[in-house]
């Protein structure tokens, strides 16, 4: 067989391979040398399993009202008191990990599909497909943050699901924008040329090469954008539009204990460090990954 | 430039065009719905019950019957030719009115949050810059990462937690004297500032690591000469950019923050709007952000050519 007839240039990888193959190691090593980073991840570990196991060993039933304990300062059997409806304020926080993280963890990863599916396709047809879809993109970015999830909940009521519904299709736009100029920025490398000229179809061009070698920045983003998700959800849930009542969650228990901010202000206080310890366990997590998969920063804002 | 202008002009109104449908189809998807709901409000009680020959009178009487897209063009040639917004269901006042009574509130709110932002988060930005890694700059970045992790409605609760019901120094609520608008204020402009110190910090790294920084300090500058004439204008173009974005930020958090303060703006008009189910408000109040977002954003991109004279339009 003469040489002519080899199409791939063997030696050179397509980089999501060199990635899987090579990098693992990297990525450890990199981790490795970031203990922050390394205790947000047994911090994550910790949040998830409380919000699995939560509603079945906190001490008190968190829905459970009795008007006689309302409002109790911390004792040795209320651990943070109570809320104005005699409720255990420590078992009502920890039960709201597991709503706020569920909400927060499905609304990303269906923007993340749909974006990545959106502009991948954009991307890489060009022409009218991505005029189109780019203007789409325009227009839901169009509304600034919670403003359209606003308007579709107060429409579609309160609820689990409308949640996650409202916030997916107010956050996708982000993430088609970024995965088209991923996806425009390597269309035309040599290996995505040689898979054309080999003859793969466009579905598996993108499914197996750019999806694959694009898509870091887009979990970055991801990442950080779950504690932009869990802000929302939280001041939605605060304005009484996002999670019905007798639904454990921190937006909704500071809306209703603002009320009594001045006579019992662990009502607000202790949801609100919940949050934002979450938030915070997510954004270091974005950002260390940020920073070892060096990714600029102004590509990945959360918008 | 004057192609340019008429293009991007173009796209703004269809933009605006477009999120308006959008936000219209959006809410007046239930049929009969706003009809049950406008019953409520001026023949019968809230909690009453309502008849089908009520709804099916208010229908015909407000033309809820006809297809949407005959109402959003009859709401939008309404709008455009005479400045007609609707009739506000809870109020009974022309939507008009009310929009522009909340916008002055909303944009005071906004812009005095702006300020913040730019008084504080540049020259925060620029200090952890060139303070890199030391403790100044690592206490910065720790409390950046913090301050974007606050929800912004629990921020203004410890405010006035703190200031105003444990020190008594300022009101809790309220519009009208400048001492309402300091806490509002801080607790909308927190987070956008802490993004901004960051975005300002990551820039001007940057810039301080160009040739033309290095040559400077060749040819002997002072640092503060290199800094303050050759680093700061050049690391500031792309932080334009986000203060637009923030921009719409701030006016989308107003919505909370301004429902804490009780302060009269388009937030409180449109919880106010979303808890009456009062179509036309909400609708309105959603038009006039989107809009109001989309013209700084506008601005901002015209201004590039001011602030970097390198830039052409084409």
């Amino acid at each position: 067989m003469s040489e002519t007839t080899i199409i791939f240039p063997k030696s050179k990888r397509a980089p999501a391979e060199e990635f899987r193959k090579g990098s693992r190691n990297r990525l450890v090593r990199e981790i490795r040398k970031r203990p922050g980073f390394q205790a947000c991840l047994a911090f994550l570990i910790i949040l998830v399993t409380i919000g699995v196991i939560a509603p079945y060993v906190v001490p008190y039933d968190p829905t459970a009202i009795s008007l006689k304990d309302k409002n109790q300062d911390p004792s040795s059997t209320h651990l943070f008191g109570t809320d104005f409806l005699g409720r255990d304020l420590f078992s009502l926080t920890l039960c709201g990990v597991q709503t706020s993280l569920l909400i927060a963890c499905v609304t990303v990863a269906c923007a993340l599909v749909a974006g990545t599916l959106v502009g991948c396709v954009a991307g890489y047809y060009g022409g009218v497909v991505d005029e189109i879809l780019s203007r789409c993109v325009d227009l839901f970015l169009a509304f600034p943050g919670i403003i359209f999830a606003l308007a579709l909940l107060a429409l579609i009521g309160a609820g689990i699901l409308n949640m996650i519904i409202a916030l997916t299709l107010s956050q996708w736009a982000i993430y088609a924008r970024l995965m088209r100029g991923q996806v425009i920025s390597i269309k035309n490398l040599e290996y995505v040329q040689s898979a054309r000229t080999a003859g793969l179809t466009n579905t598996r061009i993108m499914m197996q090469h750019l999806v694959p070698n694009t898509i870091m920045p887009v979990i970055i983003l991801a990442t950080l954008d779950i504690g932009h998700v869990i802000l929302s959800i939280a001041g939605l849930s605060f304005l009484g539009l996002g999670i019905p009542p007798g639904i454990p969650e921190w937006g909704s228990m500071i809306g209703v204990g603002k009320e009594f901010l001045r006579t019992a202000p662990l009502n607000v206080i202790v949801p609100g460090l919940a949050i934002t310890v979450t938030v915070l366990v997510f954004n270091i997590l974005g950002e260390g990954l940020r920073d070892i998969l060096d990714v600029r920063e102004e590509q990945v804002i959360p918008a | 430039m004057h192609h340019y202008l008429a293009k991007r002009i173009g796209f703004l109104l269809l933009t605006i065009l477009a999120a308006s449908a959008l936000a219209f189809f959006l809410l007046h998807a239930v049929p009969g719905g706003s009809a049950e709901t406008i019953a409520r409000h001026t023949l019968v009680g809230l909690e009453d019950s309502v008849s089908e020959q009520m709804i099916q009178e208010i229908s015909a009487k407000y033309n809820l019957g006809d297809p949407l897209w005959e109402q959003y063009a009859n709401w939008l040639s309404r709008a455009v030719l005479a400045g007609d917004l609707g009739t506000s269901i809870i109020y009974n006042t022309p939507v008009l009115k009310l929009v522009s009574l909340a916008i002055v509130p909303t944009l005071l709110l906004a812009g005095t949050s702006m300020l913040i932002v730019i008084i504080v988060g540049i020259p925060l930005g620029i200090y952890s810059a060139v303070h890199e890694n030391q403790l100044s700059d690592l206490f910065i970045r720790g409390a950046t990462i913090i301050s974007i992790s606050f929800p912004a409605f629990w921020i203004a609760l410890m405010l006035i937690l703190i200031f105003s019901l444990i020190l008594n120094l300022l009101p809790v609520a309220g519009y009208g004297t400048p001492a309402n608008l300091i806490l509002p204020a801080i607790a909308l402009a927190i987070h956008p500032t802490a993004v901004v110190i960051r975005i300002v910090r990551t820039s001007m790294l940057e810039t301080l690591g160009q040739q033309y920084i290095t040559f400077a300090i060749a040819k002997g500058l002072s640092f503060g000469h290199i800094i303050w004439n050759h680093a700061i204008k050049n690391a500031l173009i792309p932080v334009v950019t986000v203060l637009g974005v923030y921009f719409g930020h701030l006016l989308a958090g107003a919505v909370i923050i301004e429902n804490i303060f009780a302060w009269p703006g388009l937030g409180n008009l449109l919880i106010n709007g979303v808890e009456g189910h009062d179509i036309p408000v909400v609708t309105s109040c959603i038009v006039v952000i989107v809009a109001m977002f989309l013209i700084v954003n506008f601005c901002i991109d015209l201004m590039y050519h001011v602030i970097d004279p390198r830039i052409h339009y084409e």
